[in-house]
C-alpha cells in the first residue's frame, strides 16, 4: 500500500479488529453459555464454575447420534455425486465440440442466478412423483448438478493447457483416460475448495431439509437442532448452546485443521 | 539401418480453417529412417502438417499414409508415433519418472517391463539421478530431455517433434542438435522436425521440405536446397544473409546466362561473388566486419546485394567491377519464381548426393 500512514494503520487495523469482534461475539457466547450452568447463561462472571452437563443432557435429550450420521452420509453423498456429474459435465464444456454447447453452458449459468428457495415448491412436487419424500437422497438430490461446480472446473481444465492433452492422446489415453490422468490431477485444487463450499452448505442447510423430512430416520443436524431448540428445551440456553456448539464442532474443526490447505486451494481455484 | 523406402506419405492434403487454407494441395514422402525437417516462417502450415500426421486434427481433403496404410481417422495413438512438443507438454503433477513411462503405464506395458526401459533411456538421457523430481523443479534443458526421454521410451519408429528447441538459450540449443541428431542416427528413428530456424534444418536434416503460405516450395538435402533453391522464395529463405537476386539484365550475355528483357532472376550467393578485373561496376555502399568475413553491401544498377569477403582481404574501393562464380549461379523465371533448371551448369556435389537417393 502506498503512503500508509500511522492513522491509516490505526484506522485499518482497528476497523478489522472490531468487525473480527463482532463476528465472533455469538460463537463466543455460545462457549460461554454451553460450558457454564444455566445459572451464568446472562451472566458475566470469571470465576463462574466449568461444566460439561450441559452437552451431556443435550445429548440425552434428542438422537444427535443419528442426526450426525444423517448429515454426514448426506453432505457425502452430496460432495461424491457433485464431484462425479459435474467434473464429467466440465470437461465435456471445456474440451469436446457438439450442437447447442453454447446455449446449454448459458443455461447452467442462469442457473447460478436463480435463489434455490423459490424452487421448494416444485422440488417437493419432484420428490413426492418419485416417492422419495422423507428419505435422504430427496435432501440431496436437488443438488447434485450444480452450476457453480461446473462453471468453477469448467474454467479451470481451460486453463490446463492443450499441449498436455495433446500429449496424453498420443500416449494412448482414452478420453475418459485423459481426464482421469489429465485434467482431474490437475483441477485438484479447484475441486476442494469447491468440495468446502459444498460440504459447508450442505451441512447448515435448513429450509429445504425441514420441508422434505419428517421422521428422526432422515433428519439432518440443522432441523434436529432446531426441533429441539424450539419443543424440547424452552428456553434452556446453555442446553440449546451446548447442542449448537456439537453440531458445528466437526466443521469448525476441520476448518482449523486444515485451514492452510483450504486457503492454498481457494488461492489457486480463483475464488476469494 | 534401413533407408530411402517411404515411411509417411502425404497426398493431396488440404487443411482449411475456415476459408483459408493452412494447407493447399500437399504432397511429399518422408522415407523410413531419415530425419526430415519442416521448414518455413511462421503460419506457413508446417505445424498443421505435423498435427495431421500425428491426428491430432484431421485433413479437409487428401490422404495420408504411414508404412502404407491410410491412417485417416485413426487415433493418434494408434499411428505408431511419439511427439516432443514446443513446450514439452510434461504432466506437472508427476515426477520425472512417471512422466517418462506415462505412455507405457497408459498402454498396460507390464511394471518389469517398464523399469527396465527406463533405466536404459533415464541414463541414455543422463536423467537417472532426477526421476523422483518434478518437472517445475528442472531447469528448461533438463525438462526437454524428459520430453525425450517420453518419446525414445514408447520405442516407437516415428518421432514428431515441433519446434522443441525453441524454448532453450543458444548454447543449449547447439548442444541438443548435435544430440538430438545422434540419438536419432543410433535408434533409427524416422524423425519429423518442424522449426523456423535454418541453422537447425541445415544441420541436422537429411532432407528439408521448405514450406511457404501452406505450399511446399523444395524438398531436398539441405546442399541442394542451400546451393539450388527451387524458387525465389526459397533462395530468400535460406541462408544468412540470404540469396542475392539480380534481373538478368544486368548481367545478360556473360557466362551463359542468357540475354533477357528482366523477365528473368539471377540468384546468387554473397560469398559467390567476389571483386575482378572487369566486369558490371557496382557501388560500395557499407561494410560489416564479422570476425573471419566482410560482409560488403553494395548496389549495382539499382539493385542492393552482399558479398562475403575473407576479412584478409582489403575492403573493395568505392566503385569495383563484379565478378561470380558462374557454375553457382541460379535462374529463376521472374514471374512464377520458379528455378529455371535448363540453365544450371552441372555442379558435381549436390547432385551426386541426389542421386544415391533416388537409387537407395
Amino acid at each position: 500500500m502506498i503512503g500508509e500512514t500511522l492513522f491509516d494503520r490505526v484506522l485499518i487495523r482497528g476497523g478489522g479488529a472490531l468487525l473480527a469482534f463482532v463476528w465472533i461475539l455469538p460463537l463466543l457466547y455460545a462457549i460461554w453459555a454451553a460450558f457454564h450452568p444455566a445459572a451464568f447463561e446472562a451472566r458475566f462472571d470469571l470465576t463462574a464454575p466449568l461444566t460439561l452437563d450441559n452437552f451431556a443432557s443435550a445429548w440425552s435429550q434428542a438422537p444427535f447420534a443419528r442426526y450426525f450420521l444423517n448429515t454426514i452420509l448426506l453432505v457425502t453423498m452430496i460432495l461424491v455425486a457433485q464431484l462425479v456429474l459435474c467434473t464429467l459435465a466440465a470437461f465435456a464444456f471445456a474440451r469436446l465440440e457438439f450442437p447447442g454447447k453454447t446455449i446449454l453452458f448459458t443455461l447452467i449459468l442462469m442457473q447460478l442466478l436463480v435463489m434455490p428457495d423459490i424452487l421448494l415448491v416444485e422440488n417437493y412436487k419432484t420428490m413426492r412423483a418419485l416417492g422419495l419424500v422423507d428419505t435422504i437422497i430427496a435432501i440431496g438430490l436437488p443438488y447434485f448438478a450444480s452450476g457453480f461446480a461446473i462453471f468453477l472446473l469448467r474454467q479451470t481444465f481451460m486453463t490446463i493447457p492443450r499441449e498436455l492433452d495433446d500429449a496424453a492422446r498420443v500416449e494412448g489415453c482414452s478420453l475418459l483416460g485423459l481426464l482421469w490422468r489429465v485434467y482431474v490431477p490437475l483441477g485438484k485444487p479447484a475441486m476442494l475448495a469447491f468440495g468446502l463450499v459444498s460440504v459447508s452448505h450442505h451441512w447448515n442447510n435448513f429450509l429445504w431439509p425441514l420441508i422434505i423430512t419428517n421422521s428422526v430416520e432422515t433428519r439432518p443436524l440443522t432441523v434436529g437442532l432446531s426441533i429441539f431448540a424450539t419443543t424440547d428445551s424452552g428456553t434452556a440456553w446453555a442446553v440449546i448452546n451446548a447442542a449448537t456448539l456439537m453440531t458445528s464442532a466437526p466443521l469448525l474443526l476441520g476448518f482449523l485443521l486444515f485451514q492452510r490447505q483450504f486457503v492454498q486451494s481457494f488461492m489457486r481455484a480463483g475464488i476469494k | 539401418m534401413q533407408t530411402g523406402q517411404a515411411q509417411i506419405q502425404i497426398e493431396n492434403v488440404s487443411r482449411l480453417f475456415g476459408s483459408t487454407a493452412a494447407l493447399d494441395d500437399v504432397s511429399v514422402s518422408l522415407r523410413k529412417g531419415e530425419f526430415s525437417v519442416l521448414l518455413g516462417p511462421s503460419g506457413c502450415g508446417k505445424s498443421t502438417l505435423l498435427r495431421l500426421i500425428a491426428g491430432l486434427d484431421a485433413q479437409t481433403s487428401g490422404a495420408i499414409r504411414i508404412g502404407g496404410a491410410d491412417v485417416g481417422g485413426k487415433a493418434p495413438s494408434l499411428r505408431e508415433l511419439s511427439m516432443v512438443f514446443q513446450s514439452y507438454a510434461l504432466f506437472p503433477h508427476l515426477t520425472v519418472l512417471e512422466n517418462i513411462v506415462f505412455g507405457l503405464r497408459v498402454r498396460g506395458v507390464a511394471k518389469a517391463e517398464r523399469m527396465k526401459r527406463l533405466d536404459t533411456v533415464a541414463a541414455m538421457m543422463g536423467l537417472s539421478q532426477l526421476l523422483a523430481r518434478k518437472p517445475s523443479e528442472l531447469s528448461g534443458g533438463q525438462q526437454q530431455r524428459v520430453a525425450l526421454a517420453r518419446a525414445v521410451i514408447s520405442e516407437r519408429p516415428i518421432c514428431l517433434m515441433d519446434e522443441p528447441l525453441s524454448n532453450l538459450d543458444a548454447k543449449l540449443r547447439a548442444d541438443m542438435r548435435v544430440e538430438l541428431r545422434a540419438i536419432q542416427q543410433a535408434l533409427g528413428l524416422t524423425v519429423v522436425y518442424v522449426t523456423h530456424d535454418q541453422i537447425e534444418a541445415m544441420t541436422m536434416a537429411d532432407r528439408i521440405i521448405v514450406m511457404n503460405a501452406g505450399r511446399i516450395e523444395q524438398v531436398g538435402t539441405p546442399e541442394e536446397v542451400y546451393a539450388r533453391p527451387a524458387t525465389v522464395f526459397t533462395a530468400g529463405f535460406i541462408g544468412t544473409p540470404p540469396m542475392n537476386l539480380f534481373p538478368v539484365a544486368l548481367f545478360g550475355g556473360r557466362h551463359g546466362v542468357p540475354p533477357g528483357t528482366g523477365k528473368h532472376l539471377v540468384g546468387l550467393r554473397p560469398e559467390d561473388l567476389f571483386l575482378a578485373e572487369t566486369g558490371p561496376e557496382a557501388e560500395l555502399r557499407g561494410v560489416e566486419y564479422l570476425g573471419a568475413d566482410r560482409l560488403v553491401s553494395a548496389r549495382l544498377g539499382g539493385t542492393d546485394f552482399i558479398l562475403r569477403l575473407p576479412a584478409s582481404a582489403a575492403p573493395p574501393p568505392a566503385r569495383f567491377a563484379l565478378g561470380w562464380a558462374p557454375e553457382r549461379q541460379s535462374l529463376f523465371d521472374a514471374a512464377s519464381g520458379q528455378r529455371l533448371a535448363g540453365f544450371d551448369f552441372a555442379s558435381p556435389s549436390p547432385t551426386k548426393k541426389d542421386f544415391t537417393h533416388e537409387t537407395a
